[in-house]
């Protein structure tokens, strides 16, 4: 009885290791302890902490499947690195002073910084190659908005062992977000090559799981559903407790976890472990939101600016016939 | 013939023609060439219009920023106001109110509604004395209302639906854009009730506009709380609209010509400075003035532009025949 139970424990614990090693591993910028928001800025890439006048972006690696729910990680063993807007090669200052797994790197330059972390570990004569990677925009309006239109280009890391890049959309700048509706497409490379028929899935906040796989281009492309976006004043009213920000603005958004899967047939050895194939994992995330003309109304528009040219023209004209004055004929008696 | 006397007898209504219409197409759509004249543009060139704007009016980061929360506004961060500020004082003291008369597209639009009123040959219209008095106030209320309601999100006493409310209800947030071929800012906000409000106020007004600047010179720029702006910090220009009250006739030719309706311009005799709030300096007052000397515009007390007999007589064609 005894000894059933232990195998019992060991058995679950084995399987929850097993299970741990298929989540994904990605970068939040959602600090674990929410007071830590009062003392970022928010900024066009999310929140960020100003140090002497430069914004510096702090991630925390999580591991998880769940956007909401995804562990904080309290330790990592990997590599990090950063490629700044020049696609140089930085390396993140790892925070000592928080419990949960976390970097801090500067952004100085107006444009997209990518940052990587890349895990690897042996399991059942597999060689699991996880990264998480983030990509941050860093753009302030106060810099002016006649930008070198490049900057908006996506970045890509050739040797990034799986790299996902998102493809951006016609028309993008520092502005342009994600709408419900809008077709997004990730590109997939292996080692800077496009990986051909990587297995990608795209999760949202909400649950919804789309997946499919990459073309001869390493591209994959996803419609982002058309989301049942948080309404706080509907939750209010239900008695629920809604967290406002500055001005009592809730903002209206959700995001997304895409992951890349790449299996290949390399076999080795890594820590006195061997295997026989490796399997790549690549996850980042973003954000969407509602369609921009889901709650606005052009035809209403037209009738309130056609009534205002009513009022204008009928009060307008009013106006000057009150101030005619009627003709008076004077007579004089010249006799 | 010097080249004052040449200025002096210059056709102003082609040459103002021209100049807006330049200062327009380099404001609406001087982004396509990457033009980028900053923020603090004291004029109406219209934030929204995103990729054709060289430069955004000053009111439009002015609200933003003074919806910063209070702690981070009264910090050394809330210091970008001040900057801010002083960049649209740096861009207003080179041409005072001229901003209005010669620059703003909105101002330029009204103007050629105006054309379009005179080709008809539908005659204008005019407020009363009584009626002048009491809109022109509404103006400095816009004003205040800018400044107080971005004070207030910012100290959380409302919400921020309330964001950015004059250009919520501004005529250039639909007009402007729409010259690039976008009407994205066409719409109702349905939202919020607060946004409701505003962006159907705000189309209202552009109904109102639309028919008010046919029948009214200038219609809108007498509700402009720009111009109330402006007028605050005119003493402070290099550019200033000066009288001889001695020299002046009180013929009334200048209250005449002047689309704002300013009675002033022809009965004031005594002021020297003599730019009121509505003024757009224009400068139709100095061309249409017979009175050498009577009305004047000075640049750092040196005159550039006066009234004289000779440019009068050019200019209503009295020249030709006297020849």
């Amino acid at each position: 009885m005894k000894h059933s139970l232990i195998l019992l424990l060991l058995g679950l614990l084995l399987s929850s290791k097993l299970f741990a090693s298929t989540e994904q591993l990605w970068f939040s910028d959602q600090p674990p302890d929410k007071s830590m928001i009062k003392k970022m800025r928010m900024r066009h890439g999310g929140y960020v902490h100003v140090d002497k006048g430069v914004d510096v972006k702090q991630l925390w690696l999580r591991r998880g499947d769940s956007l909401q729910k995804s562990a904080y990680l309290e330790s990592a063993e990997g590599e990090y690195q950063v490629l700044n807007v020049q696609a140089d090669l930085d390396q993140p200052e790892i925070e000592k002073n928080s419990k949960q797994q976390s970097i801090r790197f500067p952004m100085p330059d107006e444009g997209y910084y990518n940052a990587y972390f890349t895990e690897r570990l042996v399991s059942n004569s597999i060689l699991g190659v996880k990264t998480a990677k983030a990509e941050i925009l860093k753009h302030n309006c106060r810099n002016g908005h006649k930008y070198d239109r490049s900057l908006v280009n996506p970045q890509q890391w050739n040797d990034a062992p799986l790299d996902i890049v998102r493809l951006r959309l016609p028309e993008e700048d520092f502005h342009t977000r994600i709408r419900s509706g809008t077709l997004v497409k990730f590109q997939v490379f292996h080692q800077g090559k496009p990986a051909i028929g990587a297995n990608v899935k795209l999760e949202t906040k909400r649950g919804w799981i789309k997946s499919t796989l990459s073309d001869e281009q390493g591209i994959a492309s996803f419609q982002i559903i058309q989301d049942n976006f948080f309404d706080a004043d509907k939750a209010e009213k239900a008695g629920k407790k809604v967290e406002r920000g500055h001005g009592g603005r809730v903002r209206i958004r959700d995001g997304y976890l895409v992951t890349a899967q790449y299996q290949t047939d390399e076999a080795g050895v890594l820590a006195d472990k061997s295997f026989s194939k490796t399997e790549y994992t690549v996850s980042s995330t973003g954000r969407y939101y509602p369609q921009q003309l889901a709650k606005k109304s052009s035809e209403q528009a037209l009738w309130f600016a056609s009534a205002g040219m009513l009022v204008m023209g009928v009060g307008g004209y009013s106006y000057r016939r009150r101030r005619v004055k009627p003709f008076k004929e004077e007579q004089f008696d010249e006799h | 013939m010097s080249i004052k006397s040449r200025i002096d007898r210059v056709d102003l209504r082609p040459f103002r023609f021209w100049f807006q219409l330049l200062a327009f197409v380099f404001l609406v759509y001087g982004g396509h060439l990457a033009v980028d004249l900053g923020n603090s543009l004291p004029t109406f060139s219209c934030g929204y219009n995103s990729q054709g704007t060289a430069g955004v009016c000053y009111l439009l980061p002015l609200q933003h920023q003074l919806a910063q929360p209070w702690e981070r506004l009264f910090s050394p961060a809330g210091m970008a106001v001040l900057g801010g500020f002083g960049l649209f004082i740096l861009w207003f003291v080179v041409l005072n109110k001229a901003w209005c008369g010669y620059i703003c597209p909105l101002g330029t639009i009204q103007d050629w509604i105006t054309g379009l009123r005179k080709r008809i040959g539908i005659p204008y219209s005019n407020y009363s004395d009584d009626h002048f008095n009491k809109l022109k106030v509404i103006k400095y209320f816009l004003l205040l209302a800018l400044i107080f309601i971005p004070l207030a999100i910012g100290g959380q006493f409302i919400s921020h639906d309330w964001g950015v409310p004059f250009c919520k209800i501004c005529p250039a947030r639909m007009i402007i854009p729409a010259f690039n071929g976008d009407f994205s800012q066409w719409t109702i906000d349905f939202s919020s009730n607060t946004k409701m409000v505003l962006t159907a106020l705000g189309m209202f007004i552009v109904g109102l506009f639309l028919v008010g600047s046919f029948v009214k010179k200038r219609f809108f720029c007498f509700f402009c709380p720009m111009s109330a702006f402006h007028f605050i910090f005119s003493k402070l220009s290099i550019l200033k609209l000066k009288k001889d009250g001695s020299k002046c006739t009180v013929c009334g030719d200048c209250y005449r010509v002047c689309d704002m309706q300013i009675k002033p311009i022809a009965d004031d005799v005594k002021s020297v400075d003599i730019l009121k709030d509505d003024c757009i300096l224009c400068l139709k007052c100095v061309a249409a003035c017979p009175e050498e000397g009577a009305l004047k515009v000075d640049v750092l007390g040196k005159t550039i532009f006066e009234a004289t007999r000779g440019g009068f007589s050019k200019r209503m064609g009295m020249e030709k025949n006297d020849d």
